[in-house]
């Protein structure tokens, strides 16, 4: 104990200089191309820490999850383009791209989430392959595989973010208002009903819980933040297509919180960062990088199977030996 | 209630009235488990009324069962293992409190001190049962006794009218099951109705003030712990017919 509150300057130290870290990033990165990667991280740490809610918390498989950042992408993308020539300012958008996803995730839930484990992975999958060939097909809406371009560059009560440095600021802001929900969510009343959930739903049904309306609250919330994160891709890239809404962008957010360790929300981030970097790092060996990524991924998950940054309770669900 | 084209029970009848501490008891399959479940609402008996203070428990979902103030414990222990003790508890508290995802973002005076009354209630519970001492380990790490004083604590904190306790004694030595004889009693003074399936006669006999017992699904005897103790129907049912 007497350890715990001499960590604490510590640790507020620590904070501290990850702080001034973040904040100096783009001008320590210097170049447009590596303030554009970090951009990346970023917007794949809001998917990460949306998907963390979904599975992390209340252990619901779900594959499809690309779908609710797909959705919020081309929320923004039709309402802020000359695709149909509507420019709504992003802050009328922004609250669209959060409820549209969600509108969708309880559409999905509510036939869905009755069922468990892997047949709710499999029909999400679906889910996930259905809105993708949605868009791909809907020419007159969404012009098909062509994707829609010339998308608004975000502009913020006259600030522009059309550069990857401002851009960089924007993304940053949202990923630490997403930590902050994510860590009050985990430690609220609803939180822990989810953990519930997942550990033993018929006990958190007998133990008064109305599991249908909390799993469908869970998928909500995962979907509103992956459509957020879909509006900061789309207004960074200025174009959406189908091509970036496929089920192996489902699997890579996956495999961050995986690797990183489930639950986690520092996990998540690390998970993020490395499975963005990663390609990155190993571009000089274009021809095997994704053999070496996938290896690099399974020495990782034997190795440390926890994760790279678990969870509290997930260490100590992994070293604890259980009664029996 | 019945499995595919197996009754499993059927003419059952019984009343518990409030403040009691009543026992349902009947060699193995007799059906005692599947008369909790359906009670909880877990299964749904194809015929036939359940009613709890007015409510007919055969239109409710399980939580919406819990939530009327009746509330069931497992026969195999049914913990939140990877989560702590005290979590646990305060799952059983969602029931009786409010806040949604838009105060647990906001964080509000309300929200925060409807958290403590839940962590003061929660911790209650878990002084009623005698192990506040484990509050901050994880429940899969107690010891078997332990976790069914959890499973205990975690049903009380719900705030229950009455309780189905499903063999709460089961695998407790004699020590333990003393024990919880007396926290049963405890936990009726506290004006909390009780019913229990249980295989230890000892435990049965102490404390119930009425027996109900079931054979194939079907009532064969219901009385004070004497008048079952005499029945010749409850003693064949037990020990096979004499000749």
């Amino acid at each position: 104990m007497k350890g715990l509150t001499a960590l604490k300057p510590v640790r507020f130290a620590a904070y501290a200089l990850f702080a001034v870290v973040l904040l100096a990033l783009p001008s320590v990165l210097g170049s447009n191309y590596l303030t554009r990667v970090a951009v990346t991280c970023g917007i794949y740490i809001c998917l990460s820490l949306g998907l963390n809610i979904v599975v992390g918390f209340c252990g619901l498989l779900d594959l499809g999850y690309v779908a609710f950042y797909a959705i919020g992408a081309y929320t923004y993308a039709l309402l802020a383009s000359p695709q149909f020539g509507i420019h709504l300012p992003w802050l009328a958008v922004l609250p669209l791209c959060a409820l549209v996803p969600a509108f969708f995730g309880v559409l999905l839930g509510t036939p869905t989430l009755r069922l468990r484990g892997d047949y709710l992975a499999i029909v999400t999958l679906g889910f996930g392959e259905i809105v993708r060939l949605f868009i791909l097909n809907m020419d007159s809406v969404t012009n098909g595989p062509k994707g829609i371009a010339n998308i608004d560059t975000v502009e913020i009560l006259g600030v522009s973010f059309n550069t990857p440095t401002r851009y960089y600021y924007l993304v940053l802001f949202f990923a630490l208002v997403f930590v902050i929900a994510i860590s009050r969510l985990g430690r609220s009343r609803v939180g822990r009903a989810w953990g519930a959930i997942r550990e033993d739903e018929v006990a958190a049904k007998a133990m008064g819980l109305n599991t249908h309306s909390l799993k469908l609250r869970a998928f909500a919330m995962g979907a509103s933040f992956a459509g957020i994160a879909g509006l900061l891709f789309a207004g960074f890239q200025t174009f959406v297509s189908p091509e970036s809404f496929t089920f192996g962008e489902s699997i890579i957010i996956f495999c961050m919180i995986t690797l990183g360790g489930m639950g986690s929300i520092p996990g998540a981030i690390l998970g993020s960062v490395v499975l963005v970097v990663l390609p990155e790092v190993l571009r000089p060996v274009a021809d095997y990088r994704y053999l070496l990524y996938g290896f690099l991924l399974i020495i990782v998950m034997t190795m440390r199977p926890q994760g790279l940054w678990p969870s509290k309770q997930r260490r100590r669900e992994l070293t604890e030996r259980s009664e029996p | 209630m019945s499995f595919g084209g197996l009754i499993a029970v059927s003419n059952l009848s019984f009343q518990v009235l409030p403040g009691e501490i009543v026992a349902m008891i009947g060699p193995n399959g007799a059906g005692k488990t599947t008369v909790f479940n359906m009670l909880a609402a877990t299964y749904r008996a194809v015929a036939g009324s359940m009613m709890f203070e007015g409510r007919d428990l055969g239109l409710l979902s399980p939580h919406q069962v819990t939530e009327a103030g009746l509330v069931r414990t497992f026969q195999n222990i049914r913990l939140f293992p990877n989560m702590t003790v005290l979590d646990n508890v305060k799952v059983g508290r969602y029931c009786r409190t409010r806040a949604g995802v838009f105060q647990a973002l906001t964080r509000l005076p309300r929200t925060r001190r409807e958290e403590r009354e839940i962590e003061e209630q929660a911790l209650a519970s878990l002084e009623f049962v005698g192990i506040l001492h484990r509050a901050y380990e994880l429940a899969k790490s107690l010891p078997y006794g332990d976790q069914k004083l959890l499973e205990i604590a975690r049903a009380l904190a719900t705030g229950p009218r009455m309780m189905l306790l499903d063999e709460p004694a089961a695998g407790l030595n004699s020590g333990e099951s003393a024990e919880l004889v007396s926290l049963v009693r405890k936990i009726r003074a506290d004006g909390v109705t009780i019913m229990l399936i249980e295989h230890d006669m000892k435990v049965v006999m102490s404390i119930s003030e009425r027996i109900v017992v079931l054979d194939h699904g079907s009532p064969i005897c219901t009385g004070t712990p004497e008048e079952v103790r005499q029945n010749r129907r409850v003693i064949d049912a037990y020990l096979g017919k004499a000749g």
